[in-house]
């Protein structure tokens, strides 16, 4: 039982699950009660209906002293003034600060984390070298069966170094 | 999710230490769990297409971050196995659940401000659970552990090839 369709219908199947569950998590709502925090999103959706809530944001430092970030999503944006934030900032910093929401833009944090500019091409620059490592791998040890339309292990990698199998 | 770079590195860790015992190409089993450590990463895709442009293009609620849940990634692992020939099916079907597994428990560590990671156990289990906060994502101390653990690992495997041979 194995037929070219059998196997259609069955990523059919999971790709429809799939789609199902991009719908249902878009459905579930923050919830603090649940440990999930309202963020950005809802922030910048009504900011009013959020007020003395514990939310979780983040965005840019825009200015320091008081320190200011930059909330913002395809569309708009928003400048929230971050209080009781103790750790020492510059502008351009990217910073997720957990905390209350307060009147007039403002937040009073309890927490918070700190990226500097460069540890975010950091993270992309190594990520996109892990990607590139598997696709590679991919390439090299495994091939797609035209006939069958399947993809199999090659009986010889492309390439093997030291004559061995852990290419 | 620490770097990506990190995530396959334990992929090939976890890799290695399979290959030894399931049947099949060593390497490409090991590129199998790889794989699979990057499965929940799909997610990046709202870097291109933001959760937020999909709700508008289709009228219904939706989110990317789906891909990266425990049931996210049961339906990609099970897509990936399906597109392999039959003999390899259910092999691959475990080492790529394996494979991003790791990620996601892995992720399950991160720092959160909050205190509660992002809830990455859907639909099994759809509160924050609380981190212990070992890293953050753009951490590299985790990245070199990994990759001197999985140096470790490679060397002695291979030792132990060449023993044998």
């Amino acid at each position: 039982m194995d037929s070219r369709r059998a196997r259609a219908l069955g990523i059919l199947v999971l790709v429809c699950l799939l789609a199902g569950m991009f719908v249902w998590a878009g459905s579930i709502t923050p919830n603090p009660a649940e440990n999930r925090y309202p963020g950005n999103t809802e922030l910048l959706e009504d900011y009013e209906a959020y007020i003395g809530d514990p939310v979780q944001i983040s965005g840019p430092v825009v200015h320091t002293e008081p320190v200011i970030i930059r909330i913002s999503n395809s569309h708009e944006s928003r400048e929230i003034n971050v209080q009781n934030f103790h750790p020492s900032v510059s502008v351009g910093e990217r910073i997720v600060v957990f905390g209350t929401v307060g009147d007039d833009n403002t937040l009073d944090s309890d927490d918070a984390v700190v990226r500097e500019p460069w540890e975010a091409k950091y993270m992309y620059l190594v990520s996109f070298v892990g990607g590139l490592w598997v696709l590679a791998r991919l390439v090299n040890g495994w091939k797609i069966n035209t006939d069958r339309w399947s993809v199999e292990p090659r009986d010889t990698p492309r390439f093997s170094w030291g004559g061995g199998e852990d290419a | 999710m620490p770097d990506l770079l990190t995530h396959v590195l334990v992929g090939s860790i976890l890799g290695t230490l399979f290959a030894r015992r399931v049947s099949g190409k060593p390497a490409a089993t090991t590129t199998v769990v790889m794989l699979g450590a990057l499965l929940p990463d799909l997610t990046k895709i709202q870097i291109v297409v933001p959760s937020a442009r999909m709700e508008v293009l289709l009228g219904v609620p939706f989110a990317w971050h789906a891909l990266h849940t425990l049931g996210g990634v049961l339906l990609t692992a099970g897509i990936g196995a399906l597109l392999v020939n039959p003999t390899n099916r259910r092999r691959v079907l475990g080492l790529l659940l394996a494979g991003a597994t790791s990620h996601l428990v892995l992720d399950s560590f991160l720092l959160k401000p909050s205190g509660y990671a992002s809830p990455m156990w859907c639909p099994f289990i759809t509160t924050g659970l609380p981190t212990p906060g070992l890293y953050v994502s753009y951490d590299w101390w985790p990245t070199l552990v990994a990759g001197v653990l999985a140096l470790i690992v490679f060397l002695r495997t291979s030792q132990r090839i060449s023993e044998h041979q």
